[in-house]
């Protein structure tokens, strides 16, 4: 017989006694392989997701709300390039009353299709034809060929904001049949958000969509498969030799009559970055500023709408040098009846804050009046304002001001034939500069002595010094973004391991404290060899070694059992992504590195911890476990419990006291650790006490002699079912409840009923619309505040979003209004800062605040941390966290001032949130809102709703911390089950004895019965107070009296689930207990 | 055989120390078969595990076979008894798991053993066939009576071809029948092995039928004359 067969033997031997140790290993490895597999699976999912969703995609070139000609992608040579006109709209299916806003319209061709996943061959749309992705049919209940409608705002050059930007807005309607509904597969997932979600898609034919907008030829997406692998840089440099002036939306006109050639915009106003790189490269570049006066007036006279120029006397040589007033050409001095001396009024409309139209005046002197010839008549000065330039009189002007025709008189008509634009008065540069200069540019044009070159010298000069990211076009590297997002994902691996963290340990206790019994059951076996002469070190290896093959098999077992908890907990994490009856989300994935270190991970756990409990019995003399059997034989020494007792509670709440520096986590994690350790040390002092204490021998005396007698298997009891309490209580009072404070300002909801999201942006206020940026019109009148909130860069970093967010959605607002209104609770704000959304406008660079989960959870970073956007130009910035928010509707967003928003994104489109208060009646409120603001397809949603689906996600996550905290729980009451009736076994001579000298059962049970109600007592009472105090820091008072019931309940069941396992155990003994009577009498 | 020589014994609780043993002497001449009779709690069971290295004197020397015991590291010891020594019992501590044959050639585990394992198992069936137990090799320990698993441990005793074999109390379970039994087996097999014994007994038969008795009282030990 060599060591292996006598392992074997033993192995096979006592095989019905090793059940247990094999079940427990299997559950542990099973609940680590599933928690590491459901990592793997996230992980999977979303990379599969990211596939999906980016194709073949490598790169995209965007120019945010700018054009470029679609011929570029034509171009790119071999970067196989696809152009995409990409707009927001509602849909609809014809006939039906249901609408989806928010949908993602791509105009696109058979180049789009080639970049899709896969190697299927696919149609474009073709004529009329729409093809939707399957989320949007699911949503809209739509199938093939039948019509959808599109409702979406036409796409202006300028922003709507902006002012002289024409038309306000004009809303396009496109109908077509449903070709096909695309699936992943088929390129349906495409999106440039960082998100698991699908977006709402429909395809256009390009064409079709150019025609509709009015941008024929243009595209506002170039989509790059990056074949060669080449830089950033390198791809940028590629697009930027391809980008012609149009693609810039430059252009260079000559100007005969000033000698010059000039340098315009689409966008109206010249970039300040264009306008300073054209007048770096040429020096003598004249700027020129053309903007309408509402009013000019002179004398008591007044003449309406007219067009005034600001520049240098070196632009036009008619003014007189270094000229402080203005200049009337002719037609005007008569019509006010105005000559040099004169002063003359300009009422002109400029942007007050960032989106406020306000009529604002100025008074100059006259110095001179030119005759309305050469270059003073010159109709080019004028830019081709949208809804002006091409007007056939002025009574058609639709410059996207308030303009009151009435004021326009029959003379100025005759004007607007004979000259068009051309200015009725010039004034002095720097003045125009600061009358009419805004944050889109302050030069309507540059005009370049024709001395310098031609005109088509200066373009390629132009051309030469422009690159795409100073026209604002950005390429950016979108898939190596999307997969960093979905392989650095939240690490649910480390999730649920965290949250399964008291099961696996219930389970590694249990298989640990099954193999100790096992040994000690063999401690005799064990004290023979040992007396043989086999030396301890050798036994201690067979032990080991029959663990590790119990262990082994039981996690190969665990193994196949964790893909199905796996499943388990993907279906739990479905119920909050699922969408609806859609396909599943979650991808079951298992990495083979994962599944083997999984199992030698938990293996060599398991077996360390076997070791630990072994080893102890290995170092007793032989002669003591020849004589001692399974008793338990502690080691007496000086009680130290007291000391230890205080020092772990006093760590406890040192942790506590020490939470800024900990973090809340932290310090929750390990206060509750040293109080649980605490409350044991008490326990095992206690139990001392008593059984030292002697007295007369009663039923409650002889549960302490027992419960100090086996005091290892009694602290067990006590730390297992009050681990179990503390997660328990602990999880479910970081439950989050929604409460009816959101009508107060220092609620997560800031006192706002209503959270609406738009598709189509809101313009600016207009000058006699105050404060309905929203658009409500009539209807504004029956709600109170309504903030408005620009959406910037970045994507959605809530908690609905699994990916892993660099860089969270920027969310732009009035910080002095909500300043004002004191709304929202700022929880933290960085040193030096008052406690107030003032802040955001201090300091250097732009500061943010941020729902403290968010910061926590998603972006990982802390207080006074800076996070790089890019600009609109491409540009890296700052954006400094300089205060936290405690459970808001802001979650996984920064929000910022719009201000300090604006001058990084000059063109940022209007709001497309908006915060509104309403009264308490909220359900006629919200169809008041969903009525109004049906055109700009608003989603309305009440803030409470909003809070308790973040809240949802949350209390998920906490329903799976509960979950496999109560089948801990059970685990580890079963295994309290297991010691009850282990104890009882080895004690059923005693009983026997107890029986024979004639102690009633009845007596026998009620010492059994105090035993573990001390147990289960004490237990209860430990996991209690260490959940307490260890969340009392974290929560508000309102979260533990909405917790409170919740808690009770759950001590309850925990307490019955030990005391049921107890009495089973007790139960399932008592016939052998009486056989073993029997044997003995 | 056995040299001890001013052997003590002290057992430590706190605020209480215990002298089992105190300054015994004994000598045990090679192939002599002694036994060791004294009331419960004298020390016996203390004795027989000093002199056989399970347990550490706390003071005095022990010699077994002219080697010094006393100074053992636990290897050295558990290969001393491996080789040396063989035990006996009250309780017979047989493994459930396994054979009458294989519980005696249990001390084989210990490994090193220069003996080929052929001649080992020929030997243990050859005790096995004298202690009467030649039919039951296969036999798991829960199918022998008392007697027949106490024989099991005799022979697992005599496996190792011990200098001494130290039995605690072997016939303490058995009737007086079996007990004359297990006598004549440790006789007779104390004459053809010329084994040095010592047997722990509360059974003045058995002690009368070894011969040469010792008592131990209050921590010394007295020879005790016919």
């Amino acid at each position: 017989m060599t060591g292996a067969s006598f392992v074997l033997r033993g192995l096979w031997f006592f095989r019905k006694s090793y059940l247990g140790v094999l079940a427990g290993s299997a559950l542990g490895a099973m609940i680590l392989l599933g928690a590491l597999m459901a990592g793997d699976s996230v992980k999977e999912t979303l990379r599969h997701v990211a596939e999906v969703r980016l194709g073949k995609v490598d790169a995209v070139l965007s120019g945010g709300d700018r054009f470029f000609r679609s011929a570029l992608a034509d171009d790119m040579a071999d970067v196989e390039a696809a152009p995409i006109l990409f707009l927001k709209a509602t849909a609809s299916v014809q006939g039906s009353g249901s609408s989806v806003g928010g949908v993602q319209v791509l105009g696109v061709d058979q180049r789009f299709w080639k970049l899709g996943p896969g190697d299927h061959a696919f149609s474009a749309p073709q004529g009329r034809e729409f093809f939707v992705n399957d989320y949007l049919a699911r949503t809209l209940d739509c199938g093939v060929d039948e019509t959808l409608v599109l409702r979406f705002e036409k796409p202006a050059l300028i922003a709507r904001d902006a002012p002289l930007a024409g038309k306000t807005s004009e809303l396009v309607v496109l109908s077509g049949g449903v070709g096909e509904i695309c699936g992943d597969d088929q390129f349906g997932r495409f999106s440039l958000e960082t998100t698991q979600l699908p977006q709402a898609t429909v395809f256009v034919p390009i064409e079709r969509l150019q025609q509709a907008i009015g941008f024929a030829g243009n595209a506002n997406l170039m989509l790059m498969r990056n074949r060669n692998k080449l830089g950033n840089d390198e791809l940028m440099a590629r697009v930027r030799s391809r980008c012609t002036l149009e693609d810039y939306g430059l252009s260079v006109a000559e100007v005969p009559l000033a000698e010059a050639n000039e340098v315009r915009s689409s966008r109206i106003f010249l970039d300040r970055q264009v306008a300073e790189a054209v007048r770096e490269r040429f020096p003598a570049a004249q700027p020129v500023i053309t903007y309408m006066a509402n009013t000019i007036s002179a004398n008591g006279k007044e003449t309406p709408y007219s067009m005034v120029t600001a520049l240098t006397p070196e632009a036009a040589p008619f003014l007189p040098k270094d000229f402080q007033g203005v200049v009337l050409n002719a037609w005007e001095a008569e019509d006010l009846g105005a000559g040099v001396g004169d002063e003359v009024g300009i009422v002109y409309y400029a942007l007050e804050g960032q989106n406020r139209l306000v009529e604002r005046s100025a008074k100059f002197p006259v110095v001179g009046v030119v005759p309305l010839t050469g270059l003073a008549a010159d109709r080019m000065w004028m830019p081709d304002f949208p809804g002006v330039a091409s007007a056939e009189n002025t009574a058609e002007w639709d410059a996207g001001v308030p303009i009151d025709t009435k004021r326009i008189r029959e003379k100025d008509e005759t004007y607007w034939d004979d000259y068009r634009g051309t200015p009725k008065l010039f004034l002095p540069l720097e003045k125009g500069r600061e009358m009419f200069g805004n944050r889109w540019g302050e030069f309507t044009a540059l005009r370049i002595p024709a001395a310098l070159g031609s005109r088509d010298e200066v373009a390629q000069n132009l051309l030469d010094l422009m690159t795409p990211a100073l026209a604002g076009l950005v390429v950016q590297d979108i898939r190596g973004a999307g997969m960093a997002a979905a392989t650095a994902s939240v690490d649910f691996a480390g999730l649920f391991l965290g949250m399964s963290l008291f099961l696996m340990a219930a389970a590694v206790a249990l298989t640990a404290m099954l193999f100790r019994f096992h040994i000690e059951r063999r401690n005799r076996e064990s004290g023979l060899l040992d007396a043989l002469g086999i030396p301890a070190k050798k036994i201690l290896r067979w032990r080991m070694t029959e663990g590790l093959c119990l262990v082994l098999v039981g996690s190969v077992a665990g193994a196949f059992l964790a893909a199905g908890y796996t499943r388990f907990l993907l279906g739990f994490l479905e119920t909050i992504w699922s969408q609806g009856d859609g396909p599943r989300l979650f991808r079951f994935h298992v990495e083979p590195v994962t599944l083997l270190t999984g199992v030698l991970g938990f293996s060599v756990l398991l077996m360390l911890v076997i070791w630990l409990v072994t080893r102890k019995q290995a170092r007793r003399t032989v002669s003591l476990r020849l004589e001692a059997g399974t008793e338990e034989v502690t080691r007496p020494s000086a009680n130290r419990m007291p000391w230890l007792a205080a020092g772990f509670a006093a760590c406890g709440l040192g942790a506590l006291a020490g939470s800024g520096l900990l973090g809340p986590q932290g310090a929750f994690f390990l206060a509750g650790l040293a109080l649980l350790l605490s409350g044991l040390a008490a326990y095992r002092w206690v139990l001392r006490r008593r059984v030292a204490a002697g007295g007369g021998l009663s039923p409650r005396r002889m549960a302490d002699l027992n419960c100090g007698r086996r005091e290892t298997r009694s602290l067990v009891m006590v730390g297992t079912v009050a681990c179990g309490v503390f997660l328990v209580v602990a999880v479910a009072a970081f439950r989050k409840h929604e409460n009816d404070n959101w009508r107060q300002r220092d609620s997560g909801a800031g006192g706002f009923a209503f959270w609406v999201e738009t598709t189509t942006a809101a313009e600016r206020d207009g000058a006699g619309a105050a404060d309905d940026r929203a658009g409500l019109g009539e209807a504004r009148k029956s709600f109170g505040e309504v903030l408005p909130l620009r959406i910037g860069a970045g994507d959605d970093a809530s908690c609905f979003n699994l990916n892993s967010v660099a860089q969270p959605r920027l969310l732009a607002t009035d910080s002095a209004a909500l300043a004002r209104l004191g709304a929202f609770p700022i929880k933290k704000v960085v040193d030096g800062s008052e406690k107030s959304w003032d802040s955001l406008r201090e300091g250097e660079v732009m500061r943010a605040f941020v729902d403290e989960t968010t910061l926590m959870w998603v972006l990982k970073k802390k207080l006074g941390e800076r996070i790089i956007y890019q600009d609109e130009w491409g540009r890296d910035f700052p954006v400094e966290i300089a205060g936290t928010l405690d459970g808001t509707v802001f979650q996984g967003s920064l929000v910022v001032d719009e201000a300090r928003f604006l001058k990084h994104y000059p063109s940022a489109e209007g709001p497309r949130i908006f915060l509104i208060e309403s009264g308490a009646d909220l359900e006629p409120a919200r169809a008041i809102l969903q009525q109004t603001l049906s055109e700009s397809g608003a989603r309305v949603d009440t803030s409470r709703e909003r809070l308790a689906a973040f809240h949802g996600v949350e209390n998920t996550y906490i329903s799976i911390f509960q979950v496999l905290g109560g089948l801990g729980v059970i685990v580890g009451s079963a295994g309290l089950g297991l010691v009850t009736a282990r104890n009882l076994m080895d004690r059923r001579y005693e009983f026997a004895i107890l029986r024979t000298i004639g102690i009633p059962l009845a007596v026998t049970r009620r010492v059994v019965l105090l035993e573990t109600a001390q147990c289960i007592r004490w237990g209860l009472g430990i996991g209690v107070v260490a959940a307490l105090v260890s969340i009392l820091p974290s929560l508000s008072a309102a979260g533990i009296g909405t917790s409170i019931g919740w808690i009770i309940l759950l001590v309850l069941l925990i307490a019955a689930n030990a005391a049921f396992w107890s009495w089973f155990a007790f139960v399932w003994q008592n016939r052998r207990m009486l056989s073993a009577q029997q044997e003995f009498s | 055989m056995i040299e001890a020589s001013n052997l003590s014994k002290v057992y430590e609780t706190p605020g209480e120390s215990v002298k089992v043993l105190d300054g015994l002497d004994l000598t045990v001449g090679a192939g002599e078969v002694v036994a060791l009779v004294g009331p419960s709690g004298c020390g016996k069971t203390t004795l027989l595990n000093l002199l056989g290295a399970l347990d550490r004197p706390s003071g005095g020397s022990i010699r077994i076979a002219g080697r010094d015991i006393t100074g053992f590291t636990p290897e050295e010891a558990a290969r001393f008894r491996n080789r040396s020594l063989g035990f006996i019992f009250q309780q017979h501590h047989l493994l459930p798991q396994l054979s009458v044959l294989e519980n005696v050639l249990v001390p084989r585990l210990a490994g090193d053993w220069e003996e080929p394992a052929e001649e080992t198992t020929k030997r243990a069936r050859e005790l096995l066939d004298r202690v009467g137990l030649g039919h039951r090799l296969a036999h798991l320990p829960w199918q022998l009576s008392g007697g027949e698993k106490l024989r099991t441990a005799v022979a697992r005793a005599l496996v190792n071809r011990p200098s001494l074999v130290l039995a605690d109390e072997p016939t303490g379970l058995l009737d007086q029948a079996s007990s004359d039994k297990v006598a004549d087996l440790l006789l007779q097999l104390n004459r053809e092995e010329g084994v040095t014994m010592m047997v722990v007994t509360h059974n003045i038969l058995l002690a009368r039928r070894i011969g040469r008795t010792f008592a131990l009282a209050q921590g010394k030990l007295e020879e005790v004359s016919e």
